[in-house]
């Protein structure tokens, strides 16, 4: 047993009485890395703390509303704002100037609509519902030609439009046409060459120009006579019959002229127009404010077309082996 | 300190270091903990910004400015957000670039003023496309459409310089006055006395300010090809309180 020294400050070293700093100071030198290591170790932690609270984003309370919400529907906000704007409108007076009973009636109608929002995505509606799939596809047109408008046309771009699309500013014009046809080819068992039915056909066309009937050019040259028009027939209806091709040969005859020979799909063919009512073309200052609407319309569509031809570029489409698009 | 002596074994690990070795190791840890310090205090600085920032979003839009740090706060975060992405159009110093982009420091708003509506204009925009977007009218472009003529543009033209008191034609403005209120049926957007009316976004033409320029040859094209200004939606690009930033800070700035 050791008995006490009566003043243990006397066995303990100068240091040891010394201030903490000094006493800190004299441990660093006899084991200088040990308080060096735990003080940037401390440091290090403390700044690893300090990152991931400044790094890592706070977790919503679920509990809670967040600020700039009026309310949160299973976790989807209801923007105040929103909130703010919809009773102004329900009232017609500042929100201010609203009842907290007004104010409830819209939240709840607010709310009840997010609920259904939610629950037509839960049954999958973009998918299965026509009207809600033409509603987003509209919401998104919308989004995409808005811009469109933001810079006017002058009046060069708009006489251009016009000139470009000046059949869609004409009255309807209409004709009776009679369309006879020489076979070629094995069509309808003609045995003729193509060229042997261009030379007949322009033999005809030379005939009925010269006075001859069409009873005669059908005799004479065995043309058949298509009925493709029947009787007096709008333009669109003859553009529809005809087919292109012919419609632009009768399209400028007038009465009582007979076409060229023109060549078509199932043989040659001479056209005799009976009557012709033209469509009577409307002047650019007739139809400015049409002209303006439609290429207001043609931008908008171009802005539609454009979009999604960047949404294919992204986008992985695959089609079913035989099926084209 | 130690020393060797008589009885004593010595020991490296009490081997004192030499001076500069120590004094280096005493400035890394006084480094680390001033860097400690310098993290918790930019730790605690943006624990009270996002406090601010709750509570700008937590306001009553109308009710912010009567929170002065609240503002402050709101023109700090908004500065920079606004050179970003609203100077392109309406300039650095908010005046507008005079391109359709309205002065914004003046106290004319063509959507209604105060936070609340700057903060739904700056949200859905106009004419975006956005169905909440303020976009119930536009400009027709009366010329170009063929309702009113050459002369009855002019005519009008000469009547808005009359309304602002600015050198006229005195019988052309009498006409323009006519056409004003038959033929382009004018009076039916921007009001019967021409002070313009807020739910259609159409502006006071009496009050001297034009967004598309106030030239004759100006207001004769706002009338011959129409306008059709917009404005981008904001919903989705910046946070909830940004947009609120941007709001107070230009609301503030139409009140300097």
């Amino acid at each position: 047993m050791s008995t006490p020294l009566p003043n243990a400050d006397v066995a303990k070293p100068a240091a040891a009485r010394a201030p903490w700093l000094m006493r800190w100071s004299a441990a660093a030198s006899r084991r200088p890395a040990r308080p060096a290591v735990l003080a940037i170790s401390a440091a290090i932690i403390g700044l690893g703390a300090a990152a991931i609270g400044l790094l890592h984003p706070a977790h919503r309370d679920l509990a809670q509303v967040p600020p700039g919400d009026v309310a949160l529907v299973n976790q989807e906000p209801v923007l105040m704002s929103d909130f703010i704007s919809e009773t102004e409108q329900a009232y017609g007076v500042p929100f201010a100037q609203t009842s907290p009973a007004e104010r409830a009636i819209v939240l709840r109608r607010m709310i009840d609509e997010e609920l259904m929002v939610q629950r037509s995505l839960a049954l999958d509606l973009p998918e299965q519902d026509t009207d809600v799939r033409t509603a987003l596809s509209d919401g998104v047109i919308a989004l995409v030609t808005a811009p469109v408008l933001a810079d006017h046309p002058t009046d060069d771009q708009l006489r251009a439009f016009y000139a470009a699309h000046r059949a869609n500013y004409a009255t309807q014009g209409s004709m009776s046409v009679t369309d006879l046809v020489l076979h070629i080819g094995g069509f309808e068992n003609a045995d003729q060459s193509l060229d042997q039915a261009m030379a007949d056909a322009a033999q005809a066309v030379y005939e009925l120009r010269s006075g001859a009937g069409i009873d005669f050019a059908k005799q004479h040259f065995s043309f058949a006579d298509t009925g493709k028009v029947n009787g007096e027939e709008p333009d669109f209806a003859a553009r529809l019959h005809l087919g292109p091709r012919l419609y632009a040969a009768a399209d400028k005859l007038s009465d009582g002229e007979v076409s060229e020979p023109v060549q078509d799909a199932d043989g040659v063919h001479v056209l005799v127009m009976q009557h012709r009512q033209p469509p009577v073309f409307t002047d650019y200052d007739g139809v400015r404010n049409n002209v303006y609407t439609d290429y207001v319309a043609a931008q908008k569509a171009q802005a539609k077309q454009d979009n999604v031809k960047f949404l294919r570029r992204g986008a992985q489409i695959l089609v079913a082996p035989g099926q084209t698009e | 300190m130690p020393r060797d002596g008589p009885g004593l074994i010595k020991d490296s690990m009490s081997e004192p270091l030499p001076a500069p070795r120590r004094r280096l190791w005493i400035g890394l840890a006084a480094a680390a903990v001033m860097l400690s310090v310098a993290v918790a205090g930019y730790v605690l600085f943006q624990a009270h910004q996002a406090q601010l920032g709750a509570r700008l979003l937590a306001a009553m839009p109308d009710d912010v400015d009567k929170y002065p740090d609240l503002v402050r706060y709101a023109d700090a975060e908004a500065k920079p957000l606004f050179a970003k992405n609203c100077s392109g159009c309406h300039g650095l110093n908010l005046k507008g670039r005079g391109i359709g982009a309205p002065d914004l420091t003046d106290s004319i708003w063509l959507y209604g003023s105060g936070v609340f509506h700057i903060e739904r204009t700056i949200t859905y925009g106009v004419r975006s496309g956005q169905k909440k977007a303020n976009d119930i009218t536009e400009m027709p472009a009366f010329g170009q459409r063929g309702q009113l003529s050459d002369t009855d543009i002019k005519n009008i033209v000469q009547y808005l310089l009359q309304l602002n008191h600015r050198p006229y034609n005195d019988q052309a403005a009498f006409l323009g006055k006519q056409a004003y209120e038959t033929k382009g049926q004018c009076f039916d957007c921007h009001a019967g006395d021409a002070k313009g009316i807020i739910d259609y976004g159409a502006p006071d033409l009496t009050a001297n300010v034009w967004d598309f320029g106030g030239s004759p040859q100006d207001l004769y094209d706002s009338i011959y090809y129409g306008r059709h200004g917009i404005m981008p939606a904001w919903i989705g690009k910046l946070t909830p309180e940004q947009i609120r930033a941007l709001a107070v800070y230009v609301d503030t700035a139409s009140k300097r």
